[in-house]
């Protein structure tokens, strides 16, 4: 069955790239309009160094500023400001060569010293820079010339181009920020586009700049980005032709779209993870064997298929996404093994089962929609969940305090696989919230953070997540989907796993 | 009526309005968990919690942040949003307008359906129109804002296309887009209203028309619409104007749901986000606009008294 699918999804996904060789060749680019976009919350944060996992913020970021490196839509690091880098034998200095004759907005010239200046201030917390803890606190940023800058590390990182390559780390002019103090009120970047108009809870304007670095680039005149945040009239606008694309479609109005005419849903494994935490400080979850047999019992994709009606993927070799290299490809243990889960939990000296309670998030949906079925599936191998939905602060102070058997979380916003397992287990986390530590994991994580290359990186994160299957401290449950409404009108875009949509190579047909 | 009885309304206002900053404030600080790490929400990152709590002043006692808070407020300072870090005062400025043009939109949408619908019922007490009026009323009260407000956007947005889907338009873009764009809301949160101005229309009506001056009205042999309008109408006035009086305060706080479904930038809406991100600032300042706003509501319908009923007097 599950061959079959694959090969059906294999062959639907390469005449889809046959047919998208075609498609390119056939189209050509239309330069003007005005791309509007329906968004389901504001956009609180201009600053790009500000942002707090705030996606929208960032996707302002992202098309009005741009990095030394950026991803691609797969997700890979490319040039951007920076056009080449080497790095030297120890891992420790990595040279970046700028892009020369780049302009800001102001028309001041992009140089070493914005650089400089920029990654100075995404290192410091004291800057107000909600991004330090993604670099090495001891980094240095050394001016070479003009147009080239070596950037120096404690101990190597892995992981360094990744971050780097995040929308929010913008590279700022100097001038501009000292003179304001922030980019909130004067927004001034080197992107495709600048800040144009502002009304709060209104709309966000951005028009295209003349003087965009890469040529012919952007073909849209500007983005109207609306706020609309309730989910049926976003729907509404978008089939209206309103706007041109939204975002947070729920998988309920899924076929509301695909049914009517020129637009669709689109959509896939985002970064949209569910799990649950044992206390591991508590009996009967102290013994890994409990963990290891709750977990067992467990049927996740039963789970994604009711919560999600399908729209997700179930985590079943660990915490880091399909969408993200580091994935487990092999399943901790066969999903839904209920005899298993019995024989194990006997093994343990809990033959009848035992009771214990689920604290999690009663004011988000789909935190009660899952801990249900946990409770059913839980009852088929003995044991009795007991449901506390509680209000997001009182779950959030108790998870703190440790003050629960089973507590429910979500991980979202991280863009890179170390932080993935790093965040969830290490010991430095606040969120770890069991306080899982094993200085058996602490030294994967040191491997990893220390590894020279991402694959090397990736192999030991596998490793560690295997080693995680017999430890069983957090149970990773699913993945969600997310899914955009996109107008038939708009060309040239394309899913990335992140929440962030660049524009600055789309355009619209009439 | 009299200046010092202003001058004591206006007093009691400032005491009223002092005393719920400090309850909202205590109301707020009694919340359990920690509004730095609420506010950074589901997913929060670690590194940020601390700088966040820094720069919220949440690390200092409460009572300096209320004193620090009521200090920078009587100056017109409401402070900044935690979590946009915009001005408050600014916000504000530009939501009470919008909010207030809806307000009154809806509110004149209500008295023309409200008042002719109260008045016919009464006069033709126990009919069909009187029956079908009652119900049509009792459904307007029970049916949920935000759905009628889906329904309208459903039918004369998407299928009609006679209005946009949401959105707020300034009217110095024209009558015509205005209207357009805040009809829909405006006949949401009217018809709502209506539906308990309505019956008490009527029912204040229906009190009047039995008094003996009606009796005397009619054997003087005035027609009977001069009889509903001039006599009973006018003094089934006093309790239609104090219901019409809150209903205009509420309007101001319980437009979120219309706000919401039709995307426009007012005050409840402002409020809502703020308690749904524990915006505290944003609460604070909203929720006193908004009960000044309801003390005057409510000033109004007082003051309205005396000019409608000489022999009431304020002293």
């Amino acid at each position: 069955m599950r061959q079959s699918i694959r090969k059906a999804i294999a062959c639907a996904a390469l005449s889809g790239l046959m047919l998208m060789s075609l498609g390119v060749a056939a189209v050509a680019q239309v330069y003007g309009g005005t791309l509007r976009v329906g968004l389901s919350d504001e956009v609180t944060q201009l600053d790009p160094h500000f942002t707090s996992q705030q996606a929208h913020a960032e996707m302002i970021a992202r098309n009005v500023y741009n990095g030394l490196l950026k991803t691609n839509p797969a997700w890979e690091v490319q040039p951007d400001l920076a056009e080449s880098w080497e790095v030297s034998e120890d891992g420790l200095t990595w040279t970046f060569h700028l892009r020369e004759g780049v302009r800001f907005h102001n028309g001041d010239l992009f140089t070493a010293a914005d650089v400089k200046f920029s990654l100075e201030r995404l290192i410091d917390p004291e800057s107000g820079s909600t991004h330090a803890g993604a670099f090495d606190p001891n980094l240095q940023v050394g001016i070479v010339d003009d147009y080239t800058v070596a950037v120096t590390l404690s101990m190597p990182d892995a992981d360094l181009l990744d971050n780097l390559a995040a929308p929010s780390i913008a590279m700022v002019p100097k001038a501009v920020v000292e003179a304001n103090g922030n980019l909130n009120e004067v927004v001034v970047g080197t992107g495709p586009f600048y800040l144009a108009e502002r009304r709060v809870d209104v709309k966000t304007v951005l028009a295209r700049n003349p003087e965009y670095f890469e040529e012919g680039l952007p073909y849209l005149d500007r983005i109207e980005y609306r706020i609309i945040q309730d989910d049926t009239a976003r729907l509404v606008a978008l089939r209206m032709g309103e706007v041109h694309f939204i975002d947070r479609v729920p998988w309920q109005m899924i076929d509301a779209l695909e049914s009517a005419q020129g637009v669709k849903a689109v959509g896939g494994a985002g970064i949209n993870l569910r799990i649950m935490s044992p206390n591991i400080n508590r009996e009967p979850w102290d013994d890994p064997r409990v963990r290891q047999a709750f977990y067992m019992g467990l049927n996740k994709q039963e789970i994604v298929d009711v919560v999600l009606a399908g729209y997700g993927e179930a985590l079943l070799g660990g915490v880091i996404p399909s969408t993200l290299a580091g994935h487990n490809p092999n399943a901790c243990y066969p999903d839904g093994d209920v005899e298993g889960a019995k024989a194990l939990l006997a093994e343990a000296g809990y033959p009848d089962g035992f009771t214990t309670k689920l604290l999690t998030f009663g004011d988000i949906q789909i935190y009660v929609d899952y801990a249900q079925i946990v409770r059913e599936q839980a009852k088929q191998f003995g044991v009795t969940v007991e449901l506390e939905l509680l209000e997001l602060g009182i779950v959030q102070a108790r998870r703190a305090e440790q003050d629960f058997d089973l507590v429910g979380a979500g991980i979202g916003g991280l863009t890179n696989s170390h932080s993935f397992v790093a965040n969830t287990y290490g010991i430095a986390s606040k969120r770890n919230f069991n306080k899982y530590d094993d200085p058996i994991l602490e030294d994967f994580l040191l491997q990893s953070k220390a590894a020279a290359t991402q694959e090397e990186r990736n192999t030991i994160l596998i490793e560690a997540q295997e080693y995680l299957c017999t430890t069983m401290p957090v149970f990773p449950l699913f993945n969600g989907y997310t899914h955009w409404g996109v107008s038939d009108k708009l060309k040239g875009w394309e899913f990335n796993p992140g929440y962030v949509q660049y524009f600055g190579v789309v355009w619209l047909e009439d | 009526m009299t200046f010092s009885y202003l001058v004591r309304r206006i007093l009691q206002t400032g005491i009223t309005l002092f005393l719920m900053s400090l309850i909202v404030f205590g109301a707020l600080r009694a919340i359990p968990g920690d509004a730095a790490v609420i506010l950074l929400g589901e997913y929060y990152g670690f590194e940020e919690v601390t700088v966040l709590r820094e720069r919220m002043g949440l690390n200092d006692p409460v009572y300096v942040q209320y004193f620090r808070w009521i200090g920078s407020a009587l100056r017109g300072d409401l402070g900044v949003s935690w979590r946009s870090n915009e001005s408050i005062t600014y916000e504000l400025a530009r939501r009470l307008p919008v909010t207030f043009q809806l307000a009154l939109l809806a509110f004149f949408t209500s008295i023309l359906i409200a008042l002719p619908a109260g008045l016919v019922s009464a006069a033709k007490r126990n009919t069909w129109f009187d029956r079908g009026a009652r119900v049509i009323a009792l459904i307007g009260i029970s049916l949920p804002n935000f759905w009628v407000g889906l329904m309208l956007i459903l039918a004369f947005a998407l299928s009609l296309r006679w209005i946009p889907s949401g959105g707020f338009v300034s009217i110095s873009e024209g009558l015509g887009p205005y209207l357009r764009a805040l009809a829909a809301p405006a006949i949401t949160l009217g018809t709502a209203m209506a539906a308990s101005t309505m019956r008490i229309t009527r029912a204040s009506t229906l009190e009047a028309l039995s008094q003996d001056y009606i009796r005397t009205a009619r054997s003087k042999g005035l027609r009977e619409f001069t009889v509903l309008t001039a006599h009973a109408f006018k003094n089934a006035m006093i309790p239609i104007l104090t219901v019409i009086g809150v209903q205009f305060g509420l309007m101001l706080a319980g437009s979120v749901a219309v706000e919401t479904v039709f995307s426009i930038p007012g005050v409840s809406r402002f409020l809502i986000d703020g308690v749904n991100n524990r915006d505290y600032p944003v609460v604070m300042a909203t929720v006193l606009v908004i009960s000044l706003g309801y003390m005057i509501a409510n000033l109004m319908v007082d003051l309205s008294y005396a000019i409608i009923d000489p022999r009431i007097r304020y002293e």
